[in-house]
């Protein structure tokens, strides 16, 4: 695993301890499930709770 | 998605609207390097393990400032006059935790310490956030969930991504890759429909499983980013390339000439074969076999790459059939001495035929040896037991 060590480094050590995402398919009307992921370059930690109080626009997607 | 990326250009300027993503791909830097060509400026996450239980791609969802679902099939030519411009309400009660579903990741995450559950969660986190962990541990810790929860599909594709992890590592160990494979099947076979298992599987599989070619535009986005690019870890098989309708590659089918008369080595060369069944028993019985060559240490010092390149022979019994039983490959170049040559080709059984096979062949390569540093054309000669469809 040394290589995804050297790929994927953490910048914030209480990401370590960060739940990822929860499980479950989005319900109208319903609060999102959070989610904590980290990022593709991973430089840092993907997460909906940063980002209460504003809309926001969710791109499920694969590059293929 | 780069509809998506145009549409809401001002909206993100203005702070109107945040813009997030989420992929599930297996290798982070390939969708790295799609969004760096695409000129994605939003933040990604990566979720190879499907933590999210997203049933397909691509999926836009719209989530108010209170953090409330709004739309989960977005609308591009009516989402700015039904969501952005809309002021929402905020929920007369803040919402309570979501209760986990029983079975979930997210119910692990909150299980009680040294619990078999929580060391899952533990193990999947480790992987995903791997700096100062244990990848190991955590793979067993993942592999031991999977092995005492048979019937969960999740944790058995979670398991064949940890395995395809280790693979591409520098941890590898040989059988990860057919490991993957076959903890992928597993999830499938728990969970038909679901369509992030069944892609993983055909990114890898035979053509006639593919809906499209996975990768074709990396070459293009390499190009155009230069050293901009992002260094994939894993290099691009050709069935990641190849298309459901595209013939097989062109044929080439001399057997290289004097092969009988070069030089024979048993051990010159590490080969690994991995084999990948197509998705469904009903539409085809082909499989894909991946072989990974590399240098054994003490035999080999270097390939010669300048000479010429490598080529494979492929054999099959009578009545089997394979896309093309030759295959040459460039190498890289002589201070790549420990590339890592990746073929691959595909086989197809007799009607009816999903009894358990045997592909033969042939190396055929420029390399120097250890021994006396001489560079010769060397030969080493395989053989890769094929098991029976869905073994």
């Amino acid at each position: 695993m040394k290589l995804l060590l050297a790929c994927l480094p953490v910048l914030v050590a209480g990401v370590l301890l960060t739940p990822p995402a929860q499980a479950g398919e989005p319900t109208l009307g319903q609060p999102h499930a959070e989610v904590r992921l980290p990022t593709i370059d991973g430089l840092s930690t993907l997460g909906l709770e940063a980002l209460r109080g504003s809309k926001v626009l969710l791109i499920q997607f694969a590059s293929w | 998605m780069p509809v998506w990326h145009e549409r809401t250009k001002a909206l993100r300027a203005s702070g109107k609207l945040k813009v997030i993503g989420i992929t599930q791909e297996q290798h982070p830097e390939r969708c790295l390097l799609f969004a760096r060509w695409k000129g994605f400026d939003w933040p990604i996450g990566w979720d190879p393990f499907n933590i999210t239980e997203t049933k397909v791609v691509p999926r836009v969802t719209l989530i108010d400032e209170h953090g409330i679902v709004r739309a989960t099939r977005a609308n591009l030519s009516t989402f700015e006059r039904s969501f952005v411009d809309q002021v929402f309400k905020a929920p007369a009660e803040t919402p309570a935790t979501v209760k986990p579903v029983p079975g979930t990741l997210a119910e692990a995450s909150i299980a009680k310490k040294d619990s078999p559950e929580r060391s899952y969660y533990d193990g999947l986190s480790a992987l995903l956030w791997p700096a100062g962990r244990d990848g190991d541990k955590a793979l067993h810790a993942i592999t031991a969930y999977a092995r005492s929860h048979p019937k969960d599909a999740a944790a058995q594709w979670r398991l064949g991504v940890a395995h395809r992890m280790r693979h591409d590592s520098d941890d590898r160990q040989d059988g990860d890759f057919q490991l993957a494979v076959r903890h992928w099947h597993a999830g499938l076979a728990l969970d038909p429909a679901q369509y992030i298992y069944r892609r993983r599987i055909q990114q890898y599989g035979p053509r006639l499983d593919k809906p499209y070619p996975f990768y074709p535009w990396v070459a293009e986005a390499q190009k155009k980013l230069g050293k901009a690019a992002p260094t994939l870890r894993a290099p691009l098989t050709g069935s990641e390339l190849a298309g459901r309708g595209e013939p097989a590659a062109a044929p080439d089918e001399k057997e290289p000439g004097g092969a009988k008369d070069i030089e024979r080595l048993k051990d010159a060369l590490e080969i690994e074969s991995t084999i990948v069944w197509h998705t469904s028993a009903k539409r085809g019985t082909a499989a894909r076999v991946h072989l990974q060559i590399r240098p054994a240490g003490r035999r080999i010092l270097l390939w010669d790459a300048e000479a010429g390149p490598l080529t494979a022979w492929v054999e099959l019994p009578e009545g089997w059939t394979v896309d093309r039983n030759r295959i040459d490959r460039a190498l890289l170049g002589i201070d790549k001495v420990e590339e890592v040559v990746e073929l691959d080709f595909e086989v197809r059984p007799p009607a009816g035929n999903v009894k358990p096979f045997e592909v033969t062949g042939y190396i055929l390569f420029y390399a120097c040896l250890e021994r006396d540093g001489m560079c010769k054309y060397l030969r080493q000669d395989f053989e890769v037991k094929v098991p029976g469809h869905g073994k």
